[in-house]
């Protein structure tokens, strides 16, 4: 038998034993039990904002701005925020993006809020009878400060009155477009 | 010579190699017996571990198929599971298998269980003969892992049918 041969043999023989072994150690003995049969279902987390009327996941509010503001002017709506899911949810406004509109300079703005009753009692002016949160400048807007949330139980809603005040150093001819992100945890 | 002729010799060859082999067996042998006592396998079984309860963050849980699971919660069933464990050098260890569970993929995939086996408040790591006819307490924690992002995993279920307990033998010291 020529030296290949003899060499395929040889891999076939090692290949051969080194598969027995696994096998064996394979077949070591073995019992289970079923343990349970059930089901378990994860919850759905869901944070919508909107009005009284309706929320979604974005929500457009053309009628918190104005023009022809001045600086003190004053522009309070309500929000309407509510757990569409099927948790308890924890939330917070996590952040405000300001940004320039039709290449025009940011407005300087300062926000403040209120979580109150229902959306009544947010009018378009005045201080809101409700729990006051954030008063600061709007860029740095965070409510309640992290590590700290709000909650909201499953289909329950939540009113926050928002109020943006124009700053006195607000120059003429400027526009800002704001966005405000809320953060839902479970 | 002729062919056929040439073929019955070597057939005949044959014939005085074949029976040179059998006469080989009949050298001389002879035999004693070595043993008289009997060879007996051990045992490895684990009992029933179907009476369980359910508990999250040490709460139990009535109904667990009620309970909406969210990242970072771990559910917990603990039960009860007799040994049967004999052989002098035998060991096993005891895990619960997820391999058949089935379900939605991200629910599945975002599980991952591990099982704790405790003995009169102790952890028992591994099930020797010395643990035959105990009765074992077995904790298998299914955990939600706490990075699952976004909306990733929400509202789905996976079902446990398939989840077993395993007593397995490891290999021999």
């Amino acid at each position: 038998m020529n030296p290949i041969r003899w060499g395929i043999l040889t891999v076939a023989a090692l290949a051969a034993l080194a598969f027995m072994t696994v096998q064996q150690s394979a077949a070591l003995w073995r019992d289970s039990t079923q343990i349970t049969d059930t089901t378990i279902t994860s919850g759905t987390l869901s944070l919508l904002v909107g009005n009284a009327g309706g929320q979604s996941k974005s929500h457009s509010m053309p009628d918190f701005g104005g023009s022809n503001l001045y600086p003190g002017a004053v522009i309070q709506r309500p929000l309407t925020v509510k757990n569409a899911g099927d948790i308890a949810m924890r939330y917070r406004l996590q952040s405000v993006a300001q940004a320039q509109a039709n290449g025009k300079n940011d407005v300087p703005l300062r926000l403040q809020t209120w979580i109150v009753a229902d959306a009544p009692a947010c009018p378009t002016s005045g201080t809101p009878p409700g729990i006051g949160g954030y008063a600061g400048a709007l860029a740095a807007a965070q409510w309640p400060p992290a590590p700290g949330w709000e909650r909201l139980a499953p289909d329950a809603t939540a009113v926050w009155c928002l109020r943006v005040t124009v700053g006195a150093s607000a120059d003429t001819n400027q526009a800002s477009v704001i966005t405000l992100n809320y953060l839902a945890n479970s | 010579m002729n062919k056929k002729t040439k073929g019955a010799i070597a057939a005949a060859a044959g014939g005085v190699l074949l029976l040179g082999g059998v006469g080989s067996l009949a050298y001389w042998s002879s035999s004693t017996v070595i043993g008289g006592e009997e060879i007996s396998s051990g045992t490895l079984k684990i009992g029933d571990c179907g009476n369980g309860v359910w508990t999250e963050n040490g709460v139990v849980l009535d109904d667990v198929t009620a309970f909406l699971l969210v990242p970072g919660e771990t559910l917990t069933y603990a039960c009860d599971a007799a040994i049967t464990a004999t052989g002098d050098h035998l060991t096993g260890t005891i895990t619960a298998d997820t391999a058949g569970i089935t379900g939605n993929a991200e629910l599945l995939a975002a599980i991952a269980a591990t099982t704790t086996v405790t003995l009169g408040g102790g952890v028992l790591a591994e099930i020797t003969d010395a643990n035959d006819g105990d009765t074992v307490q077995v904790a298998v924690e299914l955990e939600f892992d706490a990075d699952t992002e976004l909306e990733v995993a929400q509202g789905e279920k996976i079902q446990l049918a398939a989840l077993e307990l395993v007593l397995q033998q490891t290999a021999p010291h």
